[in-house]
């Protein structure tokens, strides 16, 4: 009984600083939620309004927060970022790999590729490729995964456009995630249209991404609408007409159905040019 | 000096008592200040002054009032060009009304919404009760729109929130006198085709050379001459081009996709598809009065009204106007714009061509700050119910935006047609205020007796590359900006799953968005290869 004694000092004070931590980062979750519906300034007051962190984690939790603020406000110079790009390296310095590390190293990506007034998309590119294969909690590995993605189709000094699509595809394949690995799917679809390869490589990403799903909305209608006249440039008129069923069944107002049925009465409709891989 | 002194005493005292009685006025109407009128005042606040929406929007709130009798409702209306400064002055005061009519397409306010307006999620996921007892009972709120409220003014993507509620739909129509065409032509029937439009103008050429008149085919006015020249006859005319163009598989060129296609050397304003429809605009620019394009939209209103022209292509918004001002019986149809059966020129132009899914507009939300929300959201509700929707289309002659509710058999020829082709590209408005700008300042060149088709795309292609080119420059920032502006709220959404447990809303919200993301940014760096590398992309392996 003695001996449990410690034990159970021990466990009301992992308890205590448990909920603590609790109650920290329930003060923060109201400034997170002010970012979240982009009122960035509401947010920097709601950040300067709350009690002092009472612990090294909630510190950390803190700091965090607080640089994302900081990146979100007005004007956003690049002393601002320079002094955001501070605030993550200082968290990174304690410890590099949990999830505020992990998403610390995403932002300084993504502050390199698209905050910098000159961007610099190499260092984005160590940040994503070191995210993406190093494993660690969060999404923010397979969300580098996917800027690495993008950046490979079109930005990094690679030397064709069909080495960029190889390379790519290796980052798919790699890819833990399946949303990502469709919207990977959907990226590699685009940018063979974009580099006017063959359109079949295109359908098959397309109807990869199709068989995994999770899109809605403007993007679903239209993906269905981009299966259907591949597969029609194709000569594919079965597979054409079931996405275009589809397409009727899941969005009976989108207007583009028209022209499917216009083909099927063996009406005229516009064409797509050669230059373009149409029919 | 002993003179003017009393005389500035007295005006002073008017001054002062013409204050005082306002005041006591404003304060003691029912529902002020120092009012003994104990109901609760709402206020909505829109920028409808046609003819038929205030009218409309009085007989709901007689009718809400007689419902709710401890409830009082004040319309606010405001013209236009005036509301959205007037809007943020007031939502910045702190004195805006409690329901607020705003609209995206303004530009730059997307800041407004998340500031000044309560998101109505949880609300329109629950069924309306002022349609208790009707065929839309128990339905969720938003399934009870036309279109579910998928309008990008009633679901806000960015804040993954429902915000507002339309109370209309609207469509462009051809609105004619019949009396006047049958003394011209004859007939009081319009043309059906094209080719027969084209013959009534010749024959109303020559009605005017013999009777020495001056009657128009169409009123014109910088309005119509750019709905009716810019984005119909010319978007129309280059479809063809747009979908043989149509890399993407998407049925047509979006914007960008059309800007890049140009730099890519796919497309250019030398194609025979273009140099149709711009003999067809020329034609069309010779049936409206010398000067137009200086003209305001109520001085074709008041052309067509005065009989000085046969027709005017207007929205259904005014449609009301249209027929309360006009001393004639008018006529209303759709335009029969050109078909590859109607002759020269027309082989490239299909049709019938889609008015869209026809989407809601007329978008109301519910301000933040309003001191009485309960009573403003339920009167919200009525106004989008079968029957306060039903008051506002009978009364106001406008399109209904909640299923069920009976269309009026003159206003049928308002519904938005949905079976057609797709216009998918603006070769003349659609790229940006660069390119636009260019056109205004040589349509003359086209459109002039002086002018024509050759001397018009002389001097428009030497300034159109470089226009195009900044637009698409302007284009990219924004895009940056877009991205940046995103990053913030994406993460926070992330933490917030992290600090609270898995939100199924915010995690889906995040989801899409991020896949909106990656699209976006494929096609800003694609943008930004083509500006770099030009036509040679198509030469690389």
């Amino acid at each position: 009984m003695p001996r449990l004694l410690p034990l159970g000092r021990l466990l009301c004070v992992g308890l205590c600083s448990v909920l603590s931590g609790a109650a920290q980062t329930q003060a923060e979750i109201s400034v997170w939620e002010k970012l979240s519906v982009y009122q960035s300034a509401v947010a920097e007051q709601a950040l300067e309004d709350l009690p002092s962190p009472e612990n090294a984690a909630a510190q950390r939790e803190r700091d965090f927060c607080a640089a994302v603020v900081h990146l979100d406000q007005q004007p956003l110079s690049e002393s601002r970022l320079d002094d955001v790009e501070q605030r993550f390296q200082a968290l990174l310095a304690v410890e590099d790999n949990d999830e505020i590390a992990r998403a610390s190293r995403y932002l300084l990506g993504r502050i390199a590729q698209v905050f910098r007034a000159r961007p610099d998309v190499t260092h984005a590119a160590d940040y994503f490729r070191g995210l993406a294969e190093q494993p660690g909690p969060g999404i923010w590995g397979e969300q580098a995964r996917l800027k690495l993605t993008i950046l490979t189709l079109y930005v990094l000094p690679i030397r064709t456009p069909a080495e960029r699509l190889e390379l790519a595809e290796g980052y798919a394949v790699a890819a833990h995630d399946p949303i990502v690995l469709r919207d990977m799917h959907r990226l590699l679809a685009r940018a063979i249209l974009f580099y006017n390869f063959p359109s079949k490589g295109a359908l098959e990403h397309l109807l990869a991404a199709d068989k995994i799903g999770g899109l809605v909305g403007t993007q679903a209608a239209s993906q269905l609408v981009q299966i259907g006249e591949l597969a029609w440039d194709e000569g594919d008129e079965k597979l054409a007409a079931h996405f275009y069923e589809r397409l009727s069944k899941e969005y009976p107002r989108d207007p583009r159905i028209f022209v499917m049925q216009q083909r099927l009465a063996g009406e005229p409709t516009p064409g797509r040019g050669e230059v373009v891989n149409g029919r | 000096m002993v003179v003017k002194k009393p005389r500035l005493n007295m005006a002073m005292v008017v001054l002062l008592g013409a204050y005082f009685i306002a005041a006591f006025v404003v304060l003691t109407r029912p529902g002020a200040t120092l009012s003994s009128d104990g109901r609760t005042v709402i206020r909505i606040a829109h920028w409808q002054i046609e003819a038929g929406p205030r009218e409309a929007l009085d007989a709901m709130i007689a009718r809400y009032e007689e419902l709710n009798p401890e409830v009082r409702v004040e319309q606010v209306a405001v013209p236009g060009n005036l509301y959205k400064q007037w809007l943020r002055t007031q939502l910045i005061g702190g004195s805006a009304p409690d329901i607020i009519e705003f609209g995206s397409f303004w530009g730059g306010v997307d800041d407004i919404p998340p500031r000044f307006f309560d998101p109505i999620s949880r609300y329109v996921e629950e069924p309306n009760p002022y349609n208790d007892g009707t065929s839309l009972e128990g339905m969720k709120w938003r399934d009870t729109f036309r279109d579910g409220l998928n309008t990008p003014d009633a679901y806000i993507e960015n804040l993954s929130n429902y915000y507002a509620v339309t109370l209309c739909m609207t469509s462009m129509r051809v609105f004619y006198n019949p009396s006047l065409l049958r003394e011209i032509s004859g007939s009081e029937t319009l043309p059906a085709t094209y080719r027969e439009m084209r013959v009534l103008g010749e024959t109303l050429r020559d009605y005017n050379q013999d009777h020495g008149t001056k009657i128009t085919l169409y009123a014109g006015s910088k309005f119509t001459g750019d709905v009716l020249m810019l984005e119909r006859m010319n978007s129309y005319g280059g479809m063809g081009l747009s979908f043989a163009n149509d890399r993407f598989r998407e049925q047509g060129m979006r914007k960008r996709d059309g800007v890049l296609e140009y730099l890519r050397g796919q497309w250019d304003f030398n194609h025979p598809d273009m140099h149709a429809s711009f003999i067809l605009m020329r034609e069309m620019a010779s049936h409206l009065r010398p000067g137009y394009q200086q003209m305001e939209r109520d001085a074709a209103i008041q052309e067509f009204l005065r009989r000085e022209s046969l027709m005017i292509f207007a929205g259904t918004w005014d449609a009301t106007s249209l027929r309360t001002l006009s001393p004639f019986e008018l006529e209303v149809t759709e335009f029969p714009w050109p078909r590859a059966s109607d002759g020269e020129l027309t082989s490239h132009y299909w049709g019938p061509v889609s008015e869209g899914a026809g989407t809601t507009n007329a978008a109301f939300y519910l301000n933040k700050a309003g001191q009485h929300k309960e009573a403003a959201l339920d009167f919200m509700r009525f106004m989008t119910g079968l029957e306060g929707n039903t008051i506002f289309a009978q009364t106001s002659g406008w399109l209904p935006s909640v299923r069920e509710v009976e269309v009026a058999d003159y206003a049928k020829s308002y519904l938005p047609r949905f079976e057609g082709f797709s216009v998918r590209t603006s070769y003349m408005r659609g790229f940006g205020s660069e390119t636009r700008e260019v056109w205004s300042r040589h349509m003359h060149h086209l459109t002039s007796p002086q002018g024509g088709v050759e001397p018009f795309l002389e001097v428009f292609q030497q300034e159109f590359h470089d226009a195009l080119r900044r637009d698409l420059k302007k284009d990219l920032r924004d895009v940056y900006l877009s991205i940046r502006r995103d990053l913030p709220p994406l993460t926070a959404l992330t933490v917030l799953d992290r600090l609270e447990g898995l939100d199924s809303n915010r995690y889906r919200s995040r989801l899409r968005r991020e896949s909106n993301q990656a699209i976006t940014e494929a096609k800003l760096y694609e943008a930004e290869f083509l500006t770099r590398h030009g036509s040679a992309v198509d030469e690389m392996e």
